[in-house]
């Protein structure tokens, strides 16, 4: 008893602390949910006004970065899943092993990466397009691990009957494993959204600090975070905005993750086994 | 198996995403590299290396204050979000009920969402205020531990969950076939066999730890010095990059890149001590 009571303590203690963080930011959201707060441009460095041009290059960044991602991740995941987890194969263990590292890859170490690469090599300087292609890299292998593990999880029956009937490997995996595991795919996209919206120093550096409204993804654009970082660390008197600004990702966040849970829930038809929790699969951690 | 334009196409881009993906951490390491060679090159800067003072307009680039506070932080905040994450996750794997349990986990991963640029800012606007009628001017370790610390705890607990409860059914039906209570059971059996992956997720929250820059930036201080105290300012390795990247200039540019390959390293290091996952 002594054990449940203690663990129970520091479960509750965690949670406190999540709802005195989360109260500021709950107490200006009536002051987020104006509509003109969404719509206007920030006045005077974002003490007063919206955040309407940050919100836009904000979506505009993560929308490309979801993109990216699923563009690139989509195969990779495909190619790993076909070779089991414990393989030898010493092409899928260096892709593995590379995934890895980028998992572990600091986030300032991607935007000075993306500062270097994407902003001086590649001419964009500061801009969204930059920035997006930074932050995909970085969400890459959350989203694969993700996606493989759904696809591993598959029936192995699923792809031997594919196999002998001949279907090409496109067409088995678009009509037959995606279509299975777009509950997960969604939920991972979802998850790599999180990602990207809560991300500030990759994006520092790459997408830069610009508060106008951005008119093509290669000039700068503001990120919420970023606004939010900028608006702590070196506007004097804007806290309130800050918490504003904090209020609308949190607002963003809840959204699209209820809107997926209820896309989920129409996807299964409400079939969803739920096993025992001490029965499933090991699974790695994923930050 | 029949292969059609669309299969080779598809073939060929699965190729194109792998080569991608491990040139893509290659390219990292590459360019960091290549921006830090015109440092490690310059011999006035290199000698300074390990002293204490960071003068980078007198060409003094001594990194020691920013990394003992970057191995500082990092302790503390680990010092105080493992025993809790630890507790945590056995509430949850083994005391909870399962609809309870799942419920939970969900909140936990809402709270992972957090940015965790919000909870430095709660640090800046809503502890050190309160802190620095005791202790101005309050920015320091203490305050930064903290913060870090939520800023990993969420993902840390589902981690260490995660780990506890792989195939622990038949381990809890045989205790309790022996009569043996539950958390006799967790401190003697369950904890002791999964010590390698406690430390794995040990490990890989300390990467997470080190990697995070605007949390800690926020409430730091980010003055240049040997942290005295848990109230004194000090500065953090990320910190620096992130302070100073926006107008450094040749030498001073190419310290910053240094750094972040230095960083680089620390993770991998960390990752590599982590092991393999199926091992």
């Amino acid at each position: 008893m002594k054990l449940r009571l203690s663990t129970g303590l520091a479960l509750f203690y965690v949670f406190a602390i999540g709802v005195a963080v989360l109260a500021p930011v709950l107490l200006h959201a009536p002051g987020a949910l104006r509509l003109g707060f969404w719509l206007e441009e920030p006045v005077r460095m974002g003490r007063l006004g919206g955040v309407g041009p940050v919100i836009y290059s904000t979506l505009l960044i993560n929308a490309l970065t979801l993109t990216f991602v699923c563009l690139l991740g989509l195969p990779l995941a495909v190619g790993l899943a076909r070779q089991p987890k414990t393989s030898s194969d010493w092409m899928t263990r260096w892709i593995r092993g590379c995934l890895d590292l980028l998992a572990a890859t600091p986030s300032i170490v991607y935007g000075l990466f993306g500062f270097a690469f994407f902003g001086r090599v590649l001419g964009l300087s500061y801009s969204i397009l930059s920035g997006s292609l930074t932050l995909s890299l970085m969400i890459l292998p959350l989203f694969v691990r993700l996606v493989e593990d759904a696809l591993a999880a598959l029936d192995p029956d699923l792809r031997r009957t594919a196999r002998s009937l001949g279907l090409s490997e496109w067409t088995a995996t678009f009509k037959i494993y995606m279509p299975l595991i777009r509950p997960a795919l969604l939920a991972a996209l979802i998850l790599a959204w999180t990602r990207a919206i809560g991300e500030t120093a990759a994006l520092l550096y790459t997408s830069g600090y610009s508060l106008r409204w951005p008119q093509s993804v290669f000039e700068s654009g503001r990120s919420l975070s970023v606004h939010i970082f900028d608006l702590s660390l070196n506007v004097g008197g804007a806290d309130a905005q800050a918490y504003r600004a904090a209020a609308v990702i949190l607002i963003l966040t809840a959204a699209f993750s209820f809107l997926s849970r209820f896309i989920i829930r129409g996807l299964t038809h409400g079939k969803t086994a739920r096993s025992s929790q001490h029965n499933r699969k090991p699974e790695s951690p994923l930050w | 198996m029949r292969q059609n334009w669309r299969d080779r196409i598809f073939e060929f881009w699965i190729d194109l995403t792998r080569l991608l993906a491990c040139g893509g951490i290659l390219c990292i390491f590459v360019f960091l590299g290549k921006e830090a060679l015109v440092f490690l090159k310059a011999p006035e800067a290199s000698q300074s290396l390990f002293q204490l003072a960071w003068f980078p307009s007198e060409n003094r680039f001594g990194i020691m204050a920013m990394v003992v506070g970057s191995v500082l932080v990092v302790g503390l905040s680990l010092l105080q979000a493992w025993p809790i994450a630890r507790a945590s996750a056995i509430y949850l794997g083994f005391f909870s009920s399962p609809r309870t349990s799942v419920w939970l986990l969900g909140s936990l991963q809402l709270m992972a969402a957090i940015p965790s640029v919000v909870v430095g800012l709660f640090g800046l606007s809503f502890l050190l205020p309160i802190l620095a009628v005791y202790f101005p001017p309050a920015f320091g370790l203490l305050v930064a531990s903290f913060v870090l610390s939520f800023v990993l705890l969420p993902s840390l607990i589902i981690n260490v969950h995660a780990m506890l409860v792989i195939d622990t059914d038949p381990l809890l039906e045989v205790g309790k076939s022996l009569g043996i209570s539950t958390p006799s059971l967790i401190r003697k059996v369950i904890l002791p066999q999964r010590r390698r992956f406690l430390r794995r997720a040990l490990i890989l929250g300390a990467g997470r730890a080190f990697g995070e820059t605007l949390a800690v930036l926020l409430v730091a201080g980010n003055n240049i010095q040997l942290p005295k105290g848990l109230f004194e300012p000090f500065r953090t390795l990320n910190a620096t990059i992130a302070l100073e990247m926006s107008y450094a200039q040749g030498l001073h540019r190419s310290a910053l890149f240094f750094l972040g390959l230095c960083l680089l390293l620390l993770v991998c290091v960390l990752r590599f001590l982590a092991g393999r996952e199926n091992a």
